[in-house]
């Protein structure tokens, strides 16, 4: 029996460790070309003399999807900015709680506003092109839903550990 | 009650909940404002305008300026620039008393007028001069309160990543009027630690001077000359209009790398974590910017603001006393919120106020910046402050007291920016930037 859960740990930690690796390539990718976009961007109009609408939008489509895929990514190492110094006087019970009951939250906020309503206006902005890359809007929008999803797939794999952790801490106490 | 009130009350509870308990700061704010929008408009609208203002609050050119500079600074923290501004500071500083006090403040000053970011101002320069100054017998609570107290001028020397992000929630306030308005606020600050530090060294007789001579001064300020070169650069090329603050802040990322590299002070692997690094932290930040994108919503469809403005006007309509009411809001929000998400939560409610007292948006920025700034420095929440002991190797209860003093001269330092407009604006009026 245990050692059943143990093997489902561990492909639950072995799929997050591929989603991460994936998410950090492409992260890292997303930098680097903004980087060089809007350099790209300065030389062309100093030196050339032909200023290119298509680095500036193309770097802003980059950066969205690098603010909201780095988020996501963010929300699995828990390292987003919070205010945690009344947190850190509780209990470590009530803390495990109130941990569990902050990833619901925040798995709430990524299904309705980003996964549902996202997912909505990616529909609607399918019929809008932009005017400089020629590409339906919904293709940039996609990015919400998806952030959306990973948002929801690190809460199921923290609730799990949080779970374990207060399992763990009931059985100590006792 | 009607509709608006209702929206409110949602808003504002449920932030202060969120926040309270601990939930990310992007969530609380993001979560409560949907919340609060689900009691104006039906579900399912609720959720489409909610992730549609998701997107308006990224989809700025400007933003982008902000994970450039991030990523400027990281590479500038590995890149040996550091070393070199602590050698050319000490021509400016060394000859007064304390004299490595002194170096620590004119370094942590034109580390930020590079880096933008106070945090890896207080690590890099800290770093370097805490064990110096230890070698010489400097207390190591001074050392650590100098580097702590002079750190944040950072954050109002442009380039500022919290200044972008204000330009952004305010609407149409110029970056490069902002980055101006900081540089005598920025300077003030720096000066007034400088005056204290010198105070206490003289005291505590650390009254050994470094003066160089001719021939080390010329041949530390060419060493120098390559890193200045980047103030130059970023804020020339945005003054003569070369390019704007985003294009410049992107130059200052291939600038600070090919410096880095000629130093042989980074080493090209690294670079993928230093990438990585920086979409963590532009992320962390500008996630924040997303969510409250849904309350500056909220807010527009409540009158909010003008709801704080009636109670406040009804308490006193002396503009003096209002704007130390908004200064101690400010300070007290400050200590256990940082900059960024308290510049977009309250910035479209205070911003009016100021405004209707006849400020411009221009010398607010300044003001909130300054004062959000100190409270990265004060517990229990400080960025600064902790980076500052960490560096140092202190417990923050041991630099608390030396720090006192530092305390109180910027504040001094608040009230003339608050109550002096031409602190902020004098730079950008003289060069045109204020219609």
């Amino acid at each position: 029996m245990s050692n059943k859960t143990h093997s489902f740990f561990d492909q639950i930690d072995s799929l997050k460790g591929w989603i991460d690796r994936i998410i950090e390539a492409i992260l890292i990718f997303i930098v680097a070309a903004m980087t060089i976009l809007v350099t790209y961007q300065v030389i062309v109009r100093y030196f050339f003399d032909s200023p290119s609408a298509v680095t500036e939008v193309l770097s802003r489509y980059a950066f969205i999807w690098l603010i909201l895929i780095g988020s996501a990514y963010i929300f699995g190492l828990r390292e987003h900015m919070a205010i945690s110094f009344i947190k850190q006087k509780l209990s470590p019970k009530v803390q495990l709680i109130l941990e569990m009951f902050i990833e619901f939250s925040t798995a709430l906020f990524a299904l309705l506003v980003m996964g549902i309503g996202g997912y909505s206006s990616v529909i609607r902005q399918m019929w809008q092109s932009d005017s400089a890359l020629q590409i339906p809007m919904g293709v940039i929008y996609a990015a919400i839903p998806i952030s959306g999803a990973l948002i929801i797939f690190y809460f199921l794999y923290q609730e799990l550990h949080l779970l374990r952790r207060l399992k763990q801490l009931n059985r100590g106490i006792r | 009650m009607d509709a608006a009130t209702i929206a409110a009350i949602i808003l504002f509870i449920g932030t202060i909940f969120f926040l309270g308990i601990g939930a990310p700061i992007s969530i609380s704010v993001g979560i409560s404002s949907f919340a609060a929008m689900l009691s104006i408009l039906p579900f399912q609208g609720a959720m489409v305008t909610s992730a549609q203002r998701l997107f308006v609050g990224l989809d700025s050119f400007a933003l982008l300026a902000i994970p450039f500079f991030i990523l400027a600074g990281n590479i500038m923290n590995t890149g040996g620039i550091a070393i070199r501004l602590i050698n050319f500071s000490k021509i400016i500083s060394g000859f007064l008393p304390g004299s490595l006090a002194q170096t620590t403040v004119v370094s942590n000053m034109l580390f930020g007028s590079i880096s933008g970011s106070g945090v890896a101002s207080a690590a890099a320069v800290g770093g370097i001069m805490a064990p110096i100054q230890k070698k010489e017998g400097y207390d190591l609570t001074f050392s650590t309160a100098v580097n702590i107290a002079s750190a944040p001028t950072g954050m109002l020397i442009p380039p500022s990543n919290t200044l972008i992000v204000y330009a952004t929630v305010a609407g149409s306030v110029s970056v490069t009027a902002l980055f101006m308005a900081g540089y005598l606020p920025g300077i003030l600050w720096g000066l007034g630690v400088m005056i204290v530090a010198g105070i206490m060294a003289k005291r505590r007789g650390y009254t050994a001077t470094h003066s160089m001579s001719l021939s080390e001064c010329i041949k530390v300020s060419i060493d120098a000359i390559p890193s200045l070169s980047l103030i130059v650069i970023v804020i020339g090329g945005i003054l003569g209009g070369i390019f704007t603050a985003t294009e410049a802040s992107a130059i200052a990322v291939v600038y600070a790398l090919i410096l880095s590299l000629g130093y042989r002070a980074l080493d090209i692997k690294t670079l993928p974590g230093i990438l990585l690094n920086t979409a963590k932290m532009s992320a962390i930040v500008i996630f924040m910017l997303a969510t409250s994108s849904i309350m500056s919503w909220v807010m527009a469809f409540t009158q909010i603001p003008a709801m704080i403005a009636d109670s406040l006007l009804s308490l006193t309509n002396n503009p003096i006393l209002i704007l130390l009411i908004i200064n101690l809001v400010l300070l007290f929000i400050g200590t256990f919120m940082d900059p960024t998400p308290a510049v977009l939560i309250f910035t479209p409610i205070f911003l009016p106020i100021c405004m209707n007292l006849g400020m411009d948006p221009v010398q607010f920025g300044i003001i909130l910046v300054f004062n959000l700034s100190l409270g990265t420095i004060t517990p229990p929440v400080g960025p600064i402050l902790f980076t500052g002991c960490k560096v140092s190797g202190i417990s923050i209860d041991e630099v608390i007291k030396t720090l006192l003093p530092f305390f109180f001269v910027i504040f001094v330092v608040l009230m003339l920016v608050t109550f002096i407009p031409a602190i902020s604006m004098t730079i950008p009026n003289m060069m045109g930037l204020i219609k």
